[in-house]
């Protein structure tokens, strides 16, 4: 089982920000992407995930040997892809509850009230996040490692096949990161392929990477193993 | 089960979920014997019919239940499962309390009729008539 993302040409309002991007993600690996600010990280994130803003003008997205390139959000979903935002959205009047686990029964075999709460308790205790949120509106109120937080419960909860999680370290500080780390760990397994796009190496200190790869201008310019994401640490984006 | 778990559940619940909530517990109800579905057991001041038993052995207590009405039947099954096997000493001097902090916490009486609503006191208060003629 593996994402494979195949020459990959993405635009925004005429504007090309991805210029042919080669990754395959495979089940059971971690996957680092890392590039400085503008280099389209988000883009791929959003990209894969099939945000309607965003046009393919050439290229594939390959999922499980399904070609996934034109498919509506949900349905991808449906097919074990998950996506964690940079900025959650706040939505007003939907309880986290009643939102996690419409998502859980679109994408499972359904859960009733009783059975799904249980799990949503279980999960919730493993990243350390008070009961109460799960009555509060999603994210509304919430601060910024809240939102983080309660987008890593949702992977915790869903169980994707794949999880893509843009910049989730942004905004934690360092126990909201030790927790949030621990957290995708947890959901880490030979089952599931994760891509993980970061600035910093700093979340790459407690979740080991697979594969590195680095994103500069829309194009992959080096890929390596952990310790090309030292390197960045120490010389910076420009000089590799 | 306990009921303090069911108590949690609920209480994190909007009126409508909390409905869909009690409806889940009822199908956790035990089958009662069709013959003991006579006037004795009756719960009475319910509006639905509700029938309840109590066996008490060896010091501890044993409800069955059952109720024509889902949500009613969700009410037996949390408090009888959350009751059974309970030491009758400790049933007798908390099952009041226990099931007065649940209705407080649940806020149940907003998302039912007033006479459900009752009922969770009409079980509870049958359920310590029963216990006590019999020890």
């Amino acid at each position: 089982m593996k994402l494979e993302i195949k020459d990959l040409h993405v635009e925004v309002e005429g504007k090309e920000i991805l210029k042919g991007i080669s990754l395959t993600i495979e089940q059971g690996k971690v996957h680092a992407l890392m590039g400085p600010n503008g280099s389209g990280k988000s883009t791929l994130a959003n990209v894969l995930l099939g945000h309607p803003k965003y046009t393919v003008t050439q290229g594939k997205i390959i999922l499980n040997g399904e070609d996934i390139t034109n498919l509506p959000p949900n349905e991808r979903a449906s097919k074990g892809l998950f996506l964690s935002f940079q900025y959650p959205k706040e939505i007003s009047g939907v309880t986290l509850t009643n939102f996690l686990r419409a998502a859980y029964n679109a994408t499972h075999k359904p859960l009733s009230i009783v059975d799904f709460y249980k799990l949503l308790q279980e999960k919730m205790a493993q990243l350390h996040v008070d009961k109460r949120f799960a009555q509060r509106y999603l994210n509304e109120g919430f601060s910024g490692g809240e939102k983080k937080k309660a987008e890593i419960l949702q992977m915790l909860v869903l169980q994707p096949t794949f999880a893509i999680l843009d910049e989730t370290d942004s905004g934690l500080d360092v126990d909201a990161l030790k927790i949030v780390a621990e957290g995708i760990n947890t959901v880490t397994c030979k089952d599931r392929g994760i891509l993980l796009i970061t600035h910093y190496n700093r979340i790459l200190e407690y979740i080991t990477p697979d594969i590195v790869s680095i994103l500069q201008d829309g194009k992959i310019t080096k890929t390596g193993g952990k310790e090309l994401a030292q390197q960045i640490e120490q010389k910076g984006f420009k000089e590799l | 089960m306990e009921i303090k778990e069911a108590q949690e559940l609920l209480s994190a619940l909007p009126a409508r979920e909390q409905l869909e909530a009690l409806i889940d517990y009822g199908k956790q109800l035990k089958e009662f014997s069709e013959t003991e579905k006579k006037e004795e057991n009756k719960v009475p001041g319910c509006v639905s019919t509700a029938y309840l038993t109590v066996e008490v052995k060896e010091n501890k207590v044993y409800f069955s239940g059952y109720s024509d009405a889902l949500t009613i039947k969700g009410y037996l099954a949390i408090l009888i499962n959350g009751f059974n096997g309970m030491n009758v000493k400790e049933f007798l001097s908390t099952a009041e309390s226990i099931v007065k902090e649940f209705i407080t916490k649940t806020k149940l009486q907003a998302s039912l009729t007033p006479s459900r609503a009752n009922t969770l006191g009409n079980i509870i208060a049958i359920m310590i008539k029963k216990v006590r003629q019999q020890v």
